[in-house]
């Protein structure tokens, strides 16, 4: 069952999406009905070969009206289009995990703002 | 009695009134802390902090940045040089009698925060209690905020961006920074990714504004100092063992 009748969700989505992004980012108010979250918890769901349509295959939940309606959104360039369970199932050390002897290398000798905090944190060590 | 002194009076009358309020009810502020899931906002009877105890840290241990990358599912795509960094392990080592200092360092959680003063579309903000976030919906990527922090806490998305994690929306064009675990303390966890993980006990998360809180019992019998202190941006992330 979903938060509202199908009609006025097709009509009115957006408008409950957008008023409760800044709500949610920046008053931190969650749990809320109206949540892309809750969308694709909802809607998107594997099929009988236990795979899931992504945000732009034409099968994607979103996707199917937007292109007849010709709507370019960017939702699901930053946000999950599937729910959370689906990607945790990922092996995530098989994702590239970053180097992080490489990265200390570079934060300790060549980025100008690193070596200003270090001698800055250096210097009030030898005021000791 | 004349306008103003009625208006002074009234003020002050207002004012006493709400400062008892404050000290009859601490219960009332204790159940704010889970008030986001119950649909209000955030408000700043809080003040969510870290306290790091440099003496505890331990080099070539990298637990915390491991943890944090895990949970908010930051991945290597071309290398060090534009990988996403949340948190760094700095070592500091004291030439003269070769003590070195080892600690992570991410976004400080300015009370004062210089990335919100010079962040031109309101994107870079400061919620009520404290947490410094990037509400990436504004963000134009113009990476003024990233020039403005003293600390370099702040990452830019390079590249085009695949698998994000629903709790943490990230993409290609915005700029980015350790949110303090924000969906987590909105569960209710009462806690961060690296405090969990840190294997040493070197980290702990807490409300700075709560005198009864774990970590402000520990800043008052030991105190605490802030990293580039002269800055005065009154930071969340507090450190020990720091020579002043």
């Amino acid at each position: 069952m979903c938060i509202a009748p199908v009609d006025e969700m097709r009509k009115n989505h957006m408008t409950m999406l957008l008023h409760q992004r800044d709500k949610t980012v920046q008053q931190g108010i969650r749990g809320q009905p109206a949540s892309l979250t809750g969308c694709i918890d909802c809607h998107v769901t594997p099929d009988a070969s236990g795979t899931v349509a992504r945000s732009d295959d034409e099968g994607f939940f979103c996707t199917s009206c937007h292109r007849a309606a010709s709507v370019k959104i960017d939702c699901f360039e930053c946000h999950a289009d599937r729910p959370a369970e689906m990607i945790s199932q990922l092996d995530w050390k098989s994702l590239n995990p970053i180097n992080h002897t490489s990265l200390l290398a570079i934060n300790q000798q060549s980025f100008p703002y690193a070596l200003q905090f270090r001698l800055e944190t250096r210097s009030m060590a030898l005021n000791q | 009695m004349n306008k103003i002194d009625q208006y002074r009076r009234k003020f002050l009358g207002a004012a006493s009134a709400a400062f008892v309020g404050i000290t009859i009810a601490p219960g009332i502020l204790l159940q704010a802390g889970n008030a986001a899931t119950a649909g209000q906002g955030v408000s700043d009877a809080q003040r969510w902090g870290l306290l790091i105890d440099t003496n505890r840290c331990e080099p070539g241990c990298d637990a915390c940045v491991q943890a944090c990358n895990k949970e908010n599912g930051l991945r290597s795509i071309h290398g060090p040089k534009t990988d996403a960094q949340w948190i760094r392990k700095v070592s500091l080592k004291n030439r003269k009698n070769g003590h070195v200092l080892n600690m992570p360092v991410m976004c400080q959680h300015c009370a004062k925060a210089p990335c919100v003063d010079v962040c031109p579309t309101g994107a870079s903000f400061k919620r009520a209690d404290g947490i410094v976030l990037v509400d990436k919906h504004t963000c134009i990527g113009c990476r003024y905020c990233m020039m403005a922090c003293p600390y370099k806490a702040r990452s830019f998305v390079h590249e085009k961006l695949t698998d994000q994690l629903p709790h943490a929306p990230r993409g290609k064009g915005t700029v980015e920074s350790c949110t303090l675990c924000v969906h987590k303390i909105d569960r209710g966890d009462n806690t961060t990714a690296c405090v969990q993980a840190c294997p040493h006990g070197a980290m702990m998360f807490g409300d700075l504004n709560d005198p009864d809180s774990a970590i402000s019992k520990q800043i008052k019998s030991l105190g605490s100092q802030q990293l580039r202190k002269k800055l005065d941006l009154d930071t969340g992330v507090r450190y020990q063992g720091i020579p002043v």
